[in-house]
């Protein structure tokens, strides 16, 4: 039987210890002995808390509960051997039993577990660490925007990651003699350490920290014992009072050259073993792929804004051009062919005195046409895009008597009286200058449609509709001139210019100081009813209350 | 009378109607000339004397684009609906002051077209359509 107890002692794997009910060390294997140093003479028969007289309070009392019967143990504890090295510990005590069934003694066996705890950590590390690239990777690949991908990246490496601090920022052109790199996306507990931070890649000593480091040799740096590296000195007291002692510095270049860094932050030294850093590498080059992308769509984006914007100013550039070179074809070009017929009859033999006095009053006539045609026109092309506005409030009512007054002055034989109904909107904030003029220029035009003498009445109402200012032209006369016809809207518009003749041009030049002015000139296009102008005109926040 | 001896004249441009008088009764001075500033007035005068039962008249008719009320293509769109005895007893010559390709192209598509004349007409312009007129019925000219 003693036999057979030496050969466990000597034998065991597992390191084991036995007392009497004083605590007396009667047994000690040999695996015991050689973790504590001791030779047998050392130990055995000697009391436990003689040996190890530092034993602390929690141990005692396992020793009392389990002289008492009780058996107790732990799978993960700390033992601190007396070279000071830190164990990790799985152990148990049972008590033992002398032939009259009275406990003996106590024996305790236990084993050093120190490797297998340390590869279960990195094994939850690593499996951290895995977890975080696949929620980073899916943060890049569906964030459509920049910003929300950055931030939501730096979350996810504190929370995910459980690091300390985390932050990223790009790398700014250098300013005279600076080129500081301040965190822009930035999250952590301890976020304090990055008040007032930022690093001088032009500054001697800043330049030869690991971030600065790591930008400037495009290469991760990792720190994994902050307090002795000589090149954190300028931090390293602030980052010990915030608990960080490693960190890893990752650097980005984009697809345009711009460069970036992340930086992160551990409270644990040696955070950053060479699997972590492959990892965080990993998540570099998504972040990075993720940034290309979106700045790529978000040029696509650019240039599709400008490219439609482009297209909208040439077709309304084109359509002017067009409106302009038929009303030249017409317009001005009646008045020359006039002239051009008359010139050639008038020298004509045959034509008698009166056909020639005739001939030469219609060129005097035709000549006034022509120079108010080539007037109305250089008026529109000069408002066209150069609109100076001078805004003011305009009363409606005291709007129309003037151009009444005008027209009754300038205009008498057209014998137009306006009715007007401004109980819709009584007055406008706008230009007085070009919004009379453009109102005369409608009245005018619709004057001119008239075929013989008669009196015509023209009706303006006035009203907000979705925050803006309408007035609705209408005349008691016209009702006839779109009858019967499906055209465009533009068709219409040619045709009615057209109509109008020499107030063609006049409809022209209104509608282009209602589009400088930023509002609308359209028209009715209902067969059924009278001519019908609405000009819609943009209000601001104030005039809309 | 086997000679297009008539013509109409329908454009809102009074001087252009007298122009165009002058220069018809320059080239023939015993043409029958009617002119019309509405365009409406034009037509209903078309449809009284030539298509009144037993007129075989034949006139040249010059319409202009741009009126007011009734545009030459309204007018046109009116002259089809005439018996074909009528409009083919009308020729009709599109007259205006556009060299507006669009109005060219149009007026070449309308099949009671003759031609596009430019403002002003002169005595050329007449004899040629006169001519041209006269040589497809296989008549001679004047």
């Amino acid at each position: 039987m003693v036999n057979r107890l030496n050969a466990l002692m000597k034998y065991s794997p597992a390191a084991i210890l036995m007392w009497d009910t004083e605590m007396t060390i009667i047994e000690a294997s040999d695996k015991w002995l050689e973790r504590h140093k001791f030779l047998e003479e050392d130990v055995i028969g000697k009391n436990h808390y003689t040996v190890f007289p530092d034993t602390s309070q929690r141990w005692r009392d396992i020793h009392q509960r389990c002289l008492a019967g009780a058996i107790e143990s732990c799978d993960n504890d700390l033992l601190y051997l007396t070279n000071g090295a830190v164990e990790n510990v799985k152990w148990e005590i049972n008590p033992y039993k002398n032939a009259d069934n009275i406990i003996a003694g106590l024996i305790m066996i236990s084993e050093i577990i120190t490797e297998k705890v340390r590869q279960n950590a990195a094994l939850v590390r690593m499996h951290r660490e895995l977890t975080l690239l696949n929620r980073v990777t899916d943060i890049a690949t569906k964030t459509p925007d920049e910003f929300d991908m950055l931030e939501n990246v730096c979350k996810a490496i504190e929370e995910v990651g459980e690091y300390q601090l985390v932050w990223f920022s790009y790398i700014p052109e250098p300013i005279k003699d600076m080129q500081r790199i301040s965190p822009f996306h930035k999250f952590g507990s301890s976020i304090h350490y990055l008040d007032n931070f930022y690093i001088d890649l032009l500054d001697e000593h800043h330049r030869k920290g690991p971030t600065a480091t790591s930008i400037l040799q495009n290469e991760t740096i990792a720190v994994n014992d902050l307090e002795s590296n000589y090149n954190f000195a300028p931090w390293k007291e602030k980052a010990a009072v915030a608990g960080l002692h490693s960190s890893i510095s990752i650097p980005l270049i984009l697809e345009n050259n711009q460069k970036a860094v992340f930086a992160i932050y551990s409270s644990e030294p040696n955070a950053f073993i060479a699997d972590v850093i492959e990892i965080f590498e990993r998540m570099r080059n998504e972040v990075v792929f993720a940034i290309n992308n979106i700045q790529r769509v978000h040029q696509g984006k650019i240039a599709q804004v400008r490219r439609d914007r482009l297209i909208r100013e040439l077709n309304t550039r084109n359509r002017s051009l067009e409106e302009f070179t038929y009303m030249v074809s017409h317009n001005l070009r009646a008045k020359v062919a006039d002239l051009l017929g008359i010139s050639t009859l008038v020298t004509q033999p045959g034509i008698g005195e009166n056909e020639k006095t005739e001939l030469i009053n219609s060129i005097k006539s035709t000549s006034l046409k022509l120079d108010e045609i080539i007037r109305d026109l250089n008026s529109s092309l000069l408002v066209k895009g150069h609109l100076m506005l001078n805004t003011e409030i305009i009363v409606f009512k005291d709007l129309i008597e003037k151009i009444q007054i005008k027209l009754n002055t300038m205009r008498p034989s057209s014998r137009i009286t306006i009715q007007s109904d401004f109980s819709g909107l009584v007055s406008v904030y706008s230009d007085q200058y070009y919004l009379f003029e453009a109102l005369y220029q409608l009245f005018v035009s619709l004057s001119n449609i008239k075929i013989e003498d008669a009196d015509q009445v023209i009706t303006i109402t006035s009203s907000l509709q979705n925050g803006k200012a309408v007035l609705s032209v209408a005349d008691n006369y016209n009702k006839v001139l779109l009858k019967g016809k499906e055209r465009p809207v533009f068709e219409i518009y040619r045709k009615l210019y057209h109509h109008l003749t020499e107030g063609g041009i006049k409809l022209f030049y209104a509608e282009t100081i209602i589009e400088n002015m930023g509002g609308k000139l359209d028209v009715n296009t209902d067969p059924d009813s009278h001519i019908t102008f609405t000009i819609v005109l943009p209000l601001d926040d104030e005039q809309i209350s | 009378m086997n000679y297009f001896n008539n013509f109409i004249i329908v454009d809102d441009d009074k001087i252009n109607n007298k122009l165009c008088k002058l220069v018809i009764e320059g080239v023939y001075p015993d043409a029958n000339i009617v002119d019309f500033t509405d365009p409406e007035e034009g037509f209903d005068f078309i449809v009284k004397k030539y298509a009144q039962p037993g007129n075989q008249d034949r006139a040249i008719l010059l319409l202009d684009i741009i009126m007011p009320i009734m545009d030459a293509w309204d007018f046109l769109e009116k002259f089809e609906e005439l018996a074909e005895d009528v409009k083919s007893r009308i020729k009709i010559y599109i007259l205006s002051s556009s060299v507006d390709k669009e109005d060219m192209i149009c007026a070449n598509n309308n099949k009671y077209v003759e031609y596009y004349l430019i403002k002003p007409l002169n005595a050329e312009s007449i004899h040629l359509m006169v001519h041209v007129l006269h040589k497809r019925l296989g008549w001679s000219d004047r």
